[in-house]
């Protein structure tokens, strides 16, 4: 959690460019389900880099590989062929508990149905992260405070998620993914059940952070809402269709 | 993750479960409550069977005519009529190991005092038989040495004897006549018995002793007695006693194997390893409750890692080792059975008390039987925890966040 001291808040190139180390790097990486005959090809020799506060949304039609590829990312699954860094380290190989670490510390998630638990109050909900990354009882509350106040949650600390409403939800589900520092957050449809109020709630505080410094990767197939990252990935039947910058409308079939 | 965690969320989960926990843990409820309760009951048994043997005085030796003698044929009249009750005068000096005995005759008689009469069984014993049996009057006294040398008809009544010709009446002083065969005996009461009950075969409150010489200088009886009784000296192991007096009867008789004898002390045995083998099966049955109750735990967790796939899912994509996720499962249904233990302990508390009140036992709950219990019901827990929690801990957490 010293970590939060660390990270150079503002200090992101206005332009969102890859300079610096990138944060996530695939190097060729292809996904494959199954063998043989019916083997399906989700993600085909992928490269891509996103730098230390980038804000990027990807998107393409479901089926692409766009859940795939937030998968790999994210270190929930690995890759068939190529490699994967993260922070510059290659988890391609690393063993299940390192990943599940890595997840812990490294990736923050967020989820279209927010995915709280719903026996456990809000702060226990933001604490988990923290349990499971062995921070003691009191440093975890305190941690877990402070991020709940950072999305504006801190008066609903004792609540069961079924008392709030989405939009409150899924702020939770944002300060549970901020919990443990992580180098990035992956946001899977953040907003696809939430009204366009609360939906813009969370992209304001996506875009703040963001602000902030901390690096997001918004997995979405609404192109309104790509359009509020600054760098948009379009991935189509495996492969990265488009990756440059996020054009206004109707622009966007780049290059 | 550490022990307050993984119980917190245990508990939340068997709360959030509500009654199906209820009903999965019934098993081991009904295991453990069986196993307290039947063990209980088994024990205060042996413990009741104990007490009253020891009761007949501890270190009694019991020696009876053989039915057949050691080399094969029957015991002829002639050899019976070899067992005098002098024997039993000699032999506390033959057998050192041996500090008392007596000899033992029953026959039966009419007793009349005024108006009232009864028929009770006679025993003619040697004045040491109240201490031998740790039989002691509750008022007068028991038979002396000085009744048998004076062949006095002195008697001493059983308690539900005395109760039944006297009434509220003092029997002691009481002049009583004893009818053998149609041949009336004056007699006086010199003392009335303790109530002792009754133990295997003889009542003790129903019967009257007089002094076996008595009985037999007036013909009454033969003088050839029906059996001894000897008590062996504290701190002489049982063994070498029953050695002794196996010799001196051998010896005296001129053959081996004309008496029995048996030690107190190989009846308690006898009697406290078929009440054990009994708590051991008793036990066992329960303990068959207990696996039983194991598979609806087991069936309970699949269906609780089925339901929860999607928060197994989650609790990966946030950190959880494959371990942690085992673990927490693990736990849920350690906690599970080990609180269908807790209640299935004060359900068999109660049972095994109520129990041993109907069935006037004494109240054992050993420690060994709750431990057993209560570890029987965490090990069940575990054990058939493994599986669900394995199953769990193995998903794929793509694949359990796709899940709904």
């Amino acid at each position: 959690m010293s970590r939060s001291e660390v990270i150079p808040t503002g200090a992101v190139p206005a332009d969102g460019s890859r300079s610096g180390a990138p944060i996530v790097r695939l190097e060729g990486v292809s996904k494959v389900y199954g063998r043989g005959e019916t083997a399906v090809v989700a993600l085909r020799d992928v490269d891509l880099a996103i730098g230390p506060g980038e804000f990027v949304a990807i998107t393409g039609p479901s089926g692409s590989g766009k859940s795939t590829l937030m998968h790999i990312i994210g270190c929930l699954d690995r890759p068939t062929s190529g490699r994967l860094y993260i922070e510059g380290q290659d988890v391609s190989r690393l063993s299940e508990a390192r990943l599940a670490a890595l997840r812990n510390r490294r990736i923050g998630f967020v989820f279209q149905s927010f995915h709280l638990m719903p026996r456990e109050t809000v702060l226990r909900n933001v604490e988990w992260p923290l349990i499971y990354a062995g921070v003691p009882p009191a440093r975890r509350r305190q941690r877990a405070l402070e991020v709940l106040a950072q999305v504006g949650m801190a008066h609903r600390v004792h609540h069961r998620p079924q008392e709030l409403s989405g939009g409150e939800r899924q702020r939770v589900a944002i300060a549970r993914a901020l919990v443990n520092d992580p180098a990035v957050i992956l946001a899977d449809e953040p907003t696809g059940n939430l009204d366009s109020a609360n939906g813009e709630q969370v992209l304001a505080l996506l875009e703040e952070l963001n602000a902030q410094g901390r690096t997001i990767v918004l997995v979405t197939h609404d192109m309104a809402i790509a359009h509020r990252a600054r760098r948009l990935i379009r991935v189509r039947d495996g492969r990265v269709e488009y990756d440059g910058g996020s054009a206004p409308l109707g622009r966007e079939s780049g290059p | 993750m550490r022990v307050r965690e993984l119980l917190g969320v245990a508990f939340r989960s068997i709360q959030a479960g509500g009654l199906r926990s209820f009903l999965s843990v019934l098993g081991i409820v009904i295991g453990v409550a069986a196993v307290i309760a039947l063990v209980s009951v088994g024990q205060g048994a042996t413990l009741q069977i104990q007490s009253q043997l020891t009761s007949l005085g501890s270190n009694l030796l019991t020696i009876i005519p053989a039915a057949r003698t050691a080399s094969g044929g029957r015991i002829s009249q002639e050899q019976l009529s070899d067992l005098t009750m002098e024997l039993a005068d000699e032999l506390p000096a033959a057998a050192p190991a041996v500090t008392a005995a007596t000899g033992l005759v029953q026959t039966r008689a009419t007793l009349v005092v005024g108006a009232s009469n009864l028929s009770a069984l006679v025993l003619g014993v040697g004045d040491a038989y109240g201490t031998l049996l740790n039989y002691r009057p509750i008022a007068g006294r028991f038979l002396q040495p000085r009744d048998g040398r004076e062949r006095r008809m002195a008697v001493a009544l059983g308690f539900g004897v005395a109760q039944d010709l006297f009434g509220s009446e003092a029997p002691v002083g009481r002049e009583i006549t004893l009818v053998f065969s149609g041949r009336p005996v004056a007699g006086v009461v010199v003392g009335v018995m303790e109530p002792k009950g009754a133990l295997f075969f003889s009542n003790f409150d129903r019967q009257v002793y007089v002094p076996l010489e008595t009985l037999v200088a007036r013909g009454i009886v033969p003088d050839r007695v029906g059996s001894y009784l000897a008590q062996t000296r504290p701190g002489v192991s049982v063994d070498d006693a029953v050695a002794q007096v196996t010799f001196f009867f051998d010896r005296r008789l001129r053959e081996p194997g004309l008496v029995e004898v048996a030690s107190q002390q190989a009846l308690v045995n006898a009697v406290t390893q078929a009440t054990g083998t009994m708590t051991l099966l008793l036990g066992a049955i329960a303990g068959i409750a207990l696996l039983v109750g194991g598979i609806g735990i087991m069936n309970v967790m699949l269906v609780a890692v089925a339901e929860r796939t999607h928060e197994i899912g989650v609790r990966m994509a946030i950190g959880a080792r494959r371990a942690d996720i085992l673990r927490q499962f693990l736990a849920e249904s350690t906690a599970l059975s080990v609180v269908g233990g807790v209640v299935g302990l004060v359900l068999g508390w109660a049972g095994g008390w109520a129990l041993s009140r109907a069935l006037r036992f004494p109240f054992v709950i050993s420690t060994q039987s709750v431990l057993l219990a209560i570890g029987f019901s965490m090990a069940v827990g575990i054990f058939f925890g493994i599986y669900p929690a394995r199953r769990a801990s193995r998903l794929d957490p793509v694949e359990a966040l796709r899940y709904e």
